[in-house]
């Protein structure tokens, strides 16, 4: 068997010792050291994630290294679930402290969780985003994710007689 | 491909460097280079032309300015367009379409035809037919088959069909039901009704019993079309009710005859009529709603004398009827076509019940034995039969209620529900006994297949329990609780759940107690309960809820409120500010045996808003009139949580002020939506003004306690 602790380099080189266990929750690293069996001496580089955002992914990934493996869990459940309609619920306690944080750093987790091929947590931090621009109206995101309004007055009223009497904010 | 050496190496992986040399592969980070991304957002536009073709109206060469850059940034929108789909789709259809009003990148991305898709396949929703024949017409032959919405048959890439139009269609008369905004009307027919049903979407058919002239006469039935979108809503909402309104006749017919049947195909537009020795077909025209006969079956024409039909059963595309001599028969719905002849050598007292699911026929005979026949490859003997209790261990004579025949995966499964309570269950395609269901605790009535391969259960203990099809769903039920324990173990009654429907996440129970419950499946939420004395069935579609107290025919009206009166929320709101009768208040109680004014008289308010549970809350009304009843802020009662996926901003009237009792009953003599639970009016009746539920209750009689 080889090492139990595998060394990636972040884009700020720097490099980071992660145990084997937490590097296969990686897809990414995963499928790199199975390419490479007998070839995990070489530090592996991650040039998009910092060094900051790894530690992130790290912790994260040790607080949930005993839960069951993503794909099993989908393989179990039969067609008719798959429809029911997405949850964005978070009901780890722990989840709900770790996505507590800037949204700069949530964005930035969020890429790397989809680089590195990390099911759980790119759930969990699409899962927050969705969370956050819930019940807001157009102008409540605008200001929470700071971005410019280019729609015209014509495309608004458009698009609010589109969606008729169901919705009622402004 | 390690282009970059990392510069740092941990020192104990020096020696290993000797090891033999990694096959050349692709760095991941060159095909999306999302770092570069993010940090130079002019570059993301660019790297994905998805993202660029859905921006409308925004060409790529409109130069970003350097102050925007910062902004930008932040704009997590620039994600890769499929993190960024994925993050929008956990959005509930009204956010979604809220975030589409953020700019135009939000907007291409929130329109997103595969996003609406997803949504509504992920809801289970019917795929409307009236819809698709309204917009699209090539589409209209295409059906997915059964359960499985399976959307590939459709090529959603065609610009021709809008995913988030259909689904705002349904989702607005959806909305309509899980907020129980609605119109009611009722109207008198001259018979009893004995069959009722919808086509069409707005065609109601009634079939009501005139009578015989004499002992020794024929009954007469008459055959109805009401045009139900013919009642049009008065400009002044600010009532539930319309009082007596009838919906405009649109073409009557008479049968005479001793033994009748009536059975519907919603799907068809066709009706048939079973009598003595006739099959009639009539069509419901799609347009006009005229009925038209299509054929007619005569026992005569198959050279049998003296025989008459009995026990006809409808399914899919054929049908199949008994006649007194056993032969089993089966003719194409839509032509009237003989398809097969099976002689049996069942005797007609044995047949206690018939169903039919695709080519097969079970009959059961006996309770306990029910043989199923292959009405496709004839066969004179049942294919299969099947015992309930093999052992025989079971004395009574009533040990199968009901049997049924569902599909789960292309296995045709039948069931049997049984006076043990539990739910026997066989494969049709080897004979072979599957693992029964059982949760129930009391015996199982009736039992049917719902939406996709849900299957629902009533029993005597008052619930409905639905299944999950599929291998696993022996187990964890979904319960709906119709009738409540204590109220059966006081009345020492059985709770009868007379019938059952359900229909895109909707399931409706009646019990015989004349209450009438509809619960949103998905969530598991009573959407609302109402009470009517002498009820005999109700149906529902999209847009009606119609039941049949006596000879009354109270329809419910769904339909979205027509724009010129407002938003429909102000209308909700206005059913609770009671307006002075235009009747004078009544001299005598309409509850017999509750003088007026004169006991203390307790209102329970059920107040149940969209898509919470049912909260009870006891408020004294004191004799000396001039009370007003509190409820809690509507706001802090919703269920905010995210599993609830209707929630939307909701803001109710927060109190009721009654001044006089009697106000409140005369404003019911409009509703007319008020009856006894449990068919002792003395001890309290429910009545219902838009979403408040009133129990008034006989302080005497009071059960106790009332809530938990």
């Amino acid at each position: 068997m080889a090492s139990e602790s595998i060394s990636v380099t972040t884009s700020d080189d720097q490099t980071i010792q992660l145990s084997r266990k937490h590097a296969q929750m990686s897809q990414t690293i995963n499928s790199m050291l199975e390419d490479s069996v007998g070839a995990d001496q070489e530090a592996i580089p991650l040039p998009n994630v910092s060094s900051e955002v790894l530690k992130k992914v790290i912790d994260w990934c040790t607080h949930h290294e005993n839960d069951p493996a993503p794909v099993e869990k989908v393989k179990k459940l039969n067609k008719k679930r798959e429809y029911k309609a997405k949850n964005s619920t978070i009901s780890d306690e722990w989840d709900k402290n770790f996505v507590n944080a800037e949204l700069r750093v949530i964005v930035d987790i969020l890429l790397a969780a989809n680089y590195l091929d990390v099911k759980g947590l790119f759930e969990l931090m699409c899962k927050h985003i969705a969370n956050e621009l819930k019940g807001k109206t157009p102008d409540q995101i605008r200001e929470r994710f700071g971005i410019q309004d280019d729609l015209t007055e014509e495309d608004k009223a458009a698009m609010r007689k589109a969606w008729g009497a169901t919705k009622n904010d402004s | 491909m390690r282009s970059k050496p990392p510069s740092k190496r941990h020192s104990s992986y020096a020696i290993d460097l000797e090891a033999p040399k990694k096959k050349e592969r692709v760095s991941p980070r060159n095909p999306i280079n999302l770092l570069d991304d993010v940090t130079h957002p002019v570059n993301a536009v660019i790297k994905y032309p998805s993202i660029l073709n859905n921006l409308r109206g925004v060409s790529a060469d409109v130069p970003l300015h350097i102050e925007d850059m910062v902004v930008v940034r932040k704009d997590f929108m620039q994600l890769p367009v499929e993190v960024a789909s994925h993050v929008l789709s956990y959005l509930t259809a009204p956010d979604l379409c809220r975030s589409g009003r953020v700019s135009q990148l939000w907007r291409s991305l929130c329109e997103d035809q595969s996003l609406w898709k997803d949504k509504y396949s992920r809801s289970k929703w019917k795929i409307d037919n009236h819809y698709l024949q309204t917009t699209i017409n090539h589409l209209l032959d295409l059906r997915p088959d059964d359960d499985t919405l399976d959307f590939a048959c459709y090529d959603p890439s065609s610009n021709q069909f809008d995913w988030k139009d259909m689904y705002r269609h349904k989702y607005s008369q959806m909305q309509n039901w899980y907020h129980n905004r609605y119109r009611e009307y009722s109207f008198h027919v001259p018979g009893r009704p004995v069959h009722v049903n919808i086509f069409h979407g707005k065609f109601m058919i009634l079939a009501y019993d005139l009578g015989a002239a004499g002992p020794t006469e024929r009954r007469v039935f008459k055959l109805k079309i009401y045009d139900l979108t013919s009642v049009t809503w008065p400009s002044h909402t600010n009532i539930a009710s319309l009082g007596e309104r009838s919906p405009s006749k649109i073409s009557t017919r008479t049968v005479v005859s001793s033994l009748i049947e009536w059975k519907s195909l919603e799907e068809e537009g066709l009706v048939l009529v079973k009598e003595d020795e006739t099959i009639r077909c009539l069509a419901v025209d799609e347009n006009s709603g005229c009925l038209v006969p299509r054929y007619e079956i005569g026992v005569r024409s198959y050279g049998v004398e003296g025989v008459h039909f009995v026990k006809m059963c409808v399914e899919g595309n054929r049908f199949h009827c008994f006649t007194t001599d056993g032969v089993l028969r089966s003719w194409e719905v839509k032509t009237g076509h003989l398809l097969n002849e099976i002689t049996t050598d069942l005797h007609l007292w044995s047949l206690s019940q018939v169903i039919a699911h695709g080519k097969w026929v079970a009959v059961l005979i006996c309770n306990n034995k029910i043989a199923v026949y292959n009405t496709v490859d004839g066969v004179s003997h049942p294919a299969r039969v099947f015992f309930a209790d093999p052992d025989q261990k079971y004395e009574s004579q009533h040990l199968v209620h009901k049997i049924l025949i569902s599909s789960h995966q292309r296995e045709d499964v039948l069931y049997a529900s049984l006076h043990t309570g539990s739910i026997s269950r066989f494969d049709l395609q080897s004979g072979n006994p599957l693992p029964s269901l059982v949760d129930h605790v009391a015996p199982t009535r009736d039992i049917i297949s719902g939406d996709s391969r849900d299957i629902f259960s009533s029993s005597e203990d008052g619930t409905v329990k639905m299944w999950e099809g599929g291998e696993d769903s022996t187990k964890n039920p979904s319960t709906f609780i119709v009738l409540h324990q204590h109220l059966l173990n006081k009345t020492n009654q059985k709770g009868q759940i007379v019938h059952m429907s359900a229909a895109d996440h909707r399931l409706m129970a009646l019990s015989h107690f004349g209450k009438i419950k509809l619960w949103d499946t998905t969530t598991g939420n009573l959407l609302f309960s109402i009470g009517y004395r002498n009820l005999t069935t109700a149906i529902f579609n999209d847009l009606f809820l119609v039941a049949v107290v006596g000879q009354e025919i109270v329809v419910r009206d769904f339909r979205p409120v027509p724009e010129n009166l407002g938003s429909p929320r102000r209308t909700t709101t206005s059913h609770f500010s009671l307006s002075p009768p235009t009747s004078p208040p009544l001299e005598t109680s309409p509850v017999p045996g509750m003088s007026p004014l004169s006991t203390p008289v307790v209102i329970d308010i059920v107040y149940s808003p969209p898509m919470s549970p049912v909260r009870e809350h006891i408020i004294d009304v004191d004799k000396e009139h001039e009370k007003v009843i509190e409820l809690e802020d509507a706001e802090d009662k919703i269920d905010r949580s995210e599993t609830n996926p209707y929630y939307a901003n909701q803001s109710h009237c927060a109190s009721v002020e009654v001044t006089e009792i009697w106000l409140a009953f005369s404003l019911l003599q409009g509703v007319r939506s008020w009856g006894s639970t449990k068919g002792r009016p003395e001890d309290y009746f429910d009545l219902q003004i838009g979403l408040f539920q009133l129990r008034l209750v006989n302080e005497d009689a009071r059960p106790r306690p009332i809530v938990g």
